[in-house]
């Protein structure tokens, strides 16, 4: 393989995927062939809208992958207001947060009155109205943030009550607080009284089950032909009131296409796309995972979610006039919100931009301090450049929010080591093959351009151990007669376990098997040619953007999360990793740039002789990096691990410390403003994680909540700013970058994923009936693929409740990503007019774009369609 | 007898005649062992659930439900009556309902709430009826008053001897609040309350049943037809139990449907008169399905079981080689420390399920990277821990658990439990291996659909509960 051709594929991988995504009305626009007749055409304008409808669905990635989603993915073209208007259709929920919430940030001092005009100018509201939404919204904010009479005990419910749309409920907060056990209860339930749910989730459950339960369900055929065969036999629908069901369904026609024109025409709509849509999420982590099933092929193919959307299309058309009282409810509000004016929602979608851009206005500020402090002191004008030329570390972490606090107190207790951010995948695009399904090593937007081979030593005696004792018990646990007289052979040795547990000597240390040792990594790459190790290479460090001359020594810095007994656990590892550990990744790249080969080829004036990356993992939980130097590394640059090691540790204390105090069970004692003893470091980090490794533990860390920035610029804008763990930080420097290649990958592909993660923290927080995964302590996995709340047998969707909120109150502020750009004006704007995606983000308002052009004093905000207009600076 | 007085002394707290009062603390190896185990699952659980809610406003009320329950479930175990036995089993469920409604903001939550304070009253008018029997055969439902007293003895003459004898009152009570088939719907509705409240109900607290048929066990002495009723009344929870464990695509409801088999088995062991293996299922099970609940949220890679394959190597050697094997261990840790399944009552038709149980492990094609050596090592290792376990829980609980002849000696009645409960666990050892060739047939797709959905059951009691 050439090796230009291979960088440029892997380069492009990501804008090639998104591009496809980028025309979801294509479908529409199908050439017809001379010569169709009338019901073609309708056949095709139908397929058309169901095709529409499917795109509108979020795809759900299951347990093992689990990584952020925009729930409003098919809503890129629409803005938060038109969500708002159609989910309250739908689903009777809003989209918008409530005024309880909002209230209660006016009420802090959050945003203020001015920030409401000042927002107002940039929605450009219709001046008539302009006067009587800011009344409106300030009457609101006022009364939201009054006490709302809620106890403790209700504050505290892990689903926090829907908010709905207008002012009947939101008006009085009082109402809505203790609603919790109302009305929202009501609305929570959406699809609790579909006679036929049950009958569709556990006909998925089985059809994709993965080993949970030990009768298997394989039916030939697709989706469509699976679940007519298992209507036949489904007595639960006519159970539960609908006579003839099993009949009629058996004579609906048996293909996909031909059922939806068939009822197409039985069971007509007055809008088809908006029915189906209203069908598919009322079940959205089905319909999600279904979306996602097909997703790996092409991310514009949908697989077999137009089959399930004519399944719940046929199931409701059959139980149309039984129960189904859900949909009643929903028409119920339906009409009482029709009533309510517009401006309701208007005036929240204001409160929410004037938090935003009270939000951006203080970073900015505390961006123009923070640099000039930096100037100061040393009093030359190089002030951004005053550290020295080669510094003794270049170490890049993750973009991940988690990954600023850290660098921040890396950088303190190490003031020689340059720190930079980078999508933690480090540009190696991998899946990791052993046993079973490969993973994909990379952010789901691309797909993997190389294969890693784990068929490491380490890993195979792992799978062997696996097929041995493990697998006799559980057969012995599982089998028939067996299962009972397991409990009392084995049943009391459980109690050794249970003590485990509740002493919290946990397992968690258990290597991944899928990391091999060190020779192992060079034997799994071995099957790809010079020309692509070469171009992975070069591709990364060319995007990786580090200051030339690289340092003696570079890290490779990935992230993964250690917890114990947790479902959703990949939800906190990296997302660039497709949701799991950075490790093979960072040891792949690491590998790389030590090859001597690849180095030869490559030339000495990049890469400096001595220079050596090593690979190094932050566990997120507690905060601790563990270094993975080559033994090579380990002979010929002693000294510089040492100092670095010693750093490392200096400064995981001082993250833990900073920590501490948003972690329930922790902030016990006051760490972090008690004296930074050794005594108390270890005591904190003993602590913390014991937290990690505790089998009863809901809210480990807090993952990426409360993130609202996405930064772009080289990090002495940012160094020495207390960001909160709120910025996802990209380093990148415009004048390395005169092309702008580097800026479109950024804008294109990390950050669309930033605020692909932002909008999933943002669903889960406003709208957790929809897009929340509900209380943790509630959960149980289904079919290996995704959990469910108590009995309910749906998947859900998106984060629990207790990723999002803690016992007081809510951990997430739900605010739209903030994207701020150090580059030109100009770059950006061609690089915007190149992609459809990005003018849909920024036009909609899904993120807020804002060029540091001359620095973060002076800021340009893109307003699309009408150019940039200069930033406030607080 | 003045059984005037008897009901007066009896409303007001001061027990039967016989006795001065039926509350106490009844302390042996039976009644101690039982508060311990339910005091170390109490511990694990207060570990569990204080980190699980930590930082909430719903801990300090959840942990205290939690304390109430557990208290009153250690009164239970050391009751030295059936009047205190009842009495706690009331209060133990009234704890529970608190803990189950802890995420009573979800409909389904109150739903299967309510579905259990009804099954719970059922088995608590079981108990009023147990205590009134008594009342009327012994003329008083303490320990030492059952034990001393003839059946019908001393010419009692009051109307509750016109009552059925204590023996099928209680087993009524057991059946319902064990959640047997068709009552189990709310065991599988608690499933709508937190992790730690579904361990403490599956791992201690639904075992009460079975602790009070061994507890009480003398009241069966004689009453063949009592243990026959028992039988009868949990051989679908047997069967059909597991099946629908099977079919659950969904981890926690898996372990509901587990749960509910393996009580049936357990009601199945005493009604075989083998009370020591039925502690001993009893302890087994609770400690395994606590652990299971508590770990949830792991994602262990389940291994799909293979299906059998009736290969030569199958029925040649290892269909044998793994009957010898496990009959093997099971005889070696019978002779060690038994003597003879014939001293466990029950005993023979237990060793036989064993034995079978364990063949058909060592047949299986799973674990294929065990050695034959290994495979058959195990096997016997496995019979005789069981063996072993009994063995010792017969000796060890002699002293509380004699009094009754075996099953054997039961003669007919005897016969025709044991011929049942090899029936029972045959069907399903048939099922299971026919089960994997059920895709290929429409009964199979029908039946598993069926197990799927709990055999419908639910809609039994759902829509009348949620009225």
């Amino acid at each position: 393989m050439n090796p230009n051709e291979s960088s440029l594929e892997i380069e492009t991988a990501g804008l090639n995927a998104m591009n496809a995504n980028e025309s979801p009305e294509n479908a529409a626009g199908l050439p017809l062939p001379a010569g169709t007749t009338d019901e073609e055409v309708e056949s095709l304008l139908l397929e058309a809208k169901v095709a529409a409808a499917c795109r509108a669905i979020p795809p759900f990635w299951e347990l093992r992958n689990m990584v952020a989603v925009n729930p409003f993915l098919g809503f890129e073209d629409q803005d938060l207001l038109a969500a708002d208007r159609l989910f309250g259709r739908l689903l009777g929920h809003s989209a918008l947060p409530d005024w309880n919430r909002l209230g209660r940030a006016f009420d802090k001092g959050e945003f203020r009155r001015e920030d409401l005009l000042g927002a107002a100018l940039e929605m450009a509201l219709p001046s008539e109205t302009v006067d009587l939404l800011l009344a409106l919204s300030e009457k609101r904010l006022r009364e939201g943030a009054l006490p709302t009479g809620r106890s403790p005990s209700e504050s505290t419910l892990p689903v926090e009550p829907s908010s709905s749309r207008g002012g009947r409920k939101a008006g009085a907060g009082t109402e809505e607080g203790s609603g919790a056990k109302g009305p929202a209860g009501a609305l929570e339930g959406r699809n609790r009284d579909l006679p036929y749910k049950d009958c569709v989730v556990r006909f998925l459950a089985a059809h994709f089950d993965r080993g949970l339960a030990r009768l298997s369900w394989k039916v030939p055929g697709g989706l469509l032909a699976g679940f007519r065969e298992w209507v036949r036999f489904d007595r639960s629908v006519e159970l539960a009131g609908v006579k003839g069901f099993r009949k009629a369904f058996a004579a609906l026609p048996a293909d996909g296409r031909l059922l939806r024109a068939h009822l197409a025409r039985v069971a007509p709509a007055e809008d088809i796309g908006e029915h189906l849509l209203g069908l598919l999420f009322e079940l959205p982590g089905w319909s999600g995972f279904l979306r996602r099933q097909a997703w790996d092929t092409a991310q514009d193919h949908l697989g077999d979610l137009p089959d399930f959307a004519a399944i719940l299309w046929a199931c409701r058309h059959l139980c149309k006039g039984v129960a189904s009282s859900s949909s009643q409810s929903v028409s119920k509000d339906e009409t009482a919100l029709d009533a309510l004016p517009e401006a309701e929602a208007l005036a929240r979608s204001l409160a929410l931009a004037a938090w935003e851009r009270a939000t951006r206005e203080r970073l900015q500020g505390a961006a123009v301090t923070a640099l000039k402090s930096q100037i100061t002191p040393s009093n030359d004008n190089a002030g951004r450049e005053s550290l020295p030329a080669r510094p003794a570390v270049q170490a890049v972490f993750c973009i991940d929010v988690r990954s600023e606090p850290w660098r921040r107190a890396l950088e303190q207790s190490f003031p020689g080591c340059e720190t930079y951010g980078f999508a933690g995948f480090f540009a190696m695009p991998f899946s990791v093959s052993g046993e079973g399904e490969p993973l994909s090593q990379c952010p789901v937007l691309l797909q993997p351009a190389a294969d890693f081979k784990s068929g490491s030593r380490s890993y195979r005696a792992h799978a062997t151990k696996e097929r041995g004792l493990p697998a006799l018990l559980s057969t012995f646990r599982r089998s028939a007669v067996g299962g009972f007289s397991f409990m009392e052979t084995l049943g009391p040795g459980k109690a050794w376990d249970l003590l485990k547990g509740a002493l919290g000597r946990v397992g968690s240390a258990e290597e991944n098997p899928q990391v091999a040792p060190e020779e192992e990594i060079a034997q799994g790459l071995s099957h790809l040619d010079f020309g692509t190790r070469l171009a992975l290479l070069k591709g990364m460090l060319k995007h990786l953007g580090l200051k030339a001359p690289y340092a003696r020594l570079v890290v490779l810095c990935g992230h993964e999360s250690r917890v114990e007994n947790n479902a959703q656990a990949a939800g906190l590892a990296c997302g660039a990793c497709g949701g799991h550990s950075g490790e093979v990744n960072a040891r792949i790249a690491a590998h790389l740039f030590n090859d001597p080969d690849l180095r030869q080829a490559l030339g000495s004036d990049l890469l400096p002789e001595d220079s050596r990356a090593v690979a190094a993992v932050h566990e997120t939980c507690s905060d601790t990096v563990r270094l993975l130097p080559s033994r090579a590394v380990q002979e010929t640059h002693a000294a510089d691990l040492a100092a670095f090691t010693a750093a490392v540790h200096k400064a995981a204390s001082a993250a833990r410390r900073k920590r501490a105090a948003s972690l329930p069970g922790c902030d016990k004692t006051d760490f972090a403003n008690s004296p930074a003893t050794a005594l108390q470091d270890a005591r904190l980090e003993k602590t913390i994680r014991a937290r990690g490794k505790d089998w009863a533990e809901t809210r480990p860390e807090w993952g990426l909540a409360d993130n609202a920035f996405f930064i772009v610029a080289p990090r002495a804008f940012t160094r020495g700013m207390d960001l909160e763990g709120r910025a996802f930080l990209h380093s990148y420097d415009a004048a390395l970058d005169a092309g702008g290649e580097t800026l479109e990958l950024i804008l294109t592909a990390p950050m669309v994923v930033a605020s692909w993660i932002n909008l999933q923290y943002y669903a889960s927080t406003v709208m957790p009936a929809v897009f929340g995964s509900g209380d943790k302590t509630l959960h149980t996995v289904v079919a290996g693929l995704g959990v469910s709340e108590g009995l309910d047998g749906d998947i859900r969707f998106g984060l629990a409740h207790q990723s999002v909120a803690d016992g007081t109150g809510p951990r997430h502020r739900p605010l739209r990503l903030q994207v701020l750009v150090a580059a030109p004006r100009d770059r950006i704007q061609d690089i915007v007019d190149r992609h459809e995606r990005l003018q849909n983000l920024l036009r909609n308002g899904w993120v807020t774009l804002v060029s540091w052009e001359g620095g973060p004093e002076k800021a340009w905000r893109m307003v699309p369609g009408r150019g940039w207009t200069a930033e406030e600076t607080a | 007898m003045n059984l005037e007085s008897t009901f007066l002394l009896f409303a007001f707290g001061l027990g039967g005649h016989a006795e001065a009062l039926p509350f106490g603390l009844r302390l042996d190896p039976l009644s101690l062992s039982m508060a311990i185990f339910i005091a170390f699952l109490g511990f694990i659980i207060h570990r569990f659930s204080a980190r699980h809610f930590e930082g909430e406003a719903r801990r300090r009320p959840f942990l205290l439900r939690l304390h109430l329950t557990l208290g009153a479930a250690v009164l239970q175990a050391l009751s030295p009556s059936l009047v205190q036995f009842a009495v706690c089993w009331l209060l133990v469920s009234l704890g529970l309902q608190g803990l189950l409604q802890t995420a009573s903001h979800r409909p389904e939550a109150r739903h299967a709430a309510r579905l259990k304070f009804l099954f719970s009253r059922l088995g608590d008018l079981a108990m009023v009826g147990a205590i009134l029997s008594a009342l009327g055969h012994f003329g008083g439902t303490g320990l030492e008053t059952l034990a001393g007293a003839a059946p019908a003895a001393a010419g009692i003459s009051s109307p509750l001897a016109a009552l059925p004898a204590p023996a099928y009152f209680l087993v009524f009570a057991a059946f319902f609040k064990t959640a047997c088939l068709p009552f189990q719907g709310w065991l599988l509705g608690s499933l709508e309350a937190p992790t730690p409240v579904s361990a403490l109900l599956h791992a201690g607290i639904i075992n009460a049943g079975g602790f009070l048929l061994i507890r009480f066990h003398l009241l069966f002495e004689g009453q063949v037809g009592a243990l026959v009723l028992l039988a009868l009344l949990v051989l679908p929870s047997v069967v059909l139990g597991p099946l629908a464990m099977w079919a659950q695509t969904d981890y926690k409801r898996g372990l509901a449907w587990s749960t509910v088999g393996q009580m049936g088995f357990m009601l199945l062991q005493c009604a075989l008169g083998a009370f020591a293996p039925a502690l001993l299922h009893l302890f087994g099970h609770g400690l395994y399905k606590a652990n299971a609940f508590l770990r949830s949220g792991t994602l262990a890679g389940m291994a799909e079981i293979p299906a059998p394959s009736p290969s030569r190597v199958t029925l040649k050697i290892l269909l044998p080689g793994g009957l010898a094997a496990a009959f093997l261990g099971l005889g070696l840790g019978y002779a060690l420390l038994a003597g003879s399944p014939g001293l466990i009552q029950g005993g023979w038709t237990l060793f036989s399920i064993q034995g079978l149980a364990l063949a058909q492990l060592a047949a299986s094609p799973s674990a294929t990277s065990l050695t034959l050596r290994k495979r058959m090592s195990l096997v016997a290792a496995f019979g005789f821990l069981y063996a072993a376990g009994t063995a010792l829980f017969e000796k060890a609980f002699h002293p509380v658990l004699s009094g009754l002849p075996s099953t054997e000696a039961l003669g007919t009645a005897g016969l025709f439990i044991s011929a049942l409960t090899l029936a029972a666990l045959g069907l399903l050892a048939f099922l299971w291996l026919t089960s994997f060739a059920w895709p290929q047939r429409p009964l199979g797709r029908a039946l598993h659909i069926a197990a799927a959905h709990g055999f419908y059951l639910n809609f039994l009691f759902a829509r009348k509960a949620a009225s």
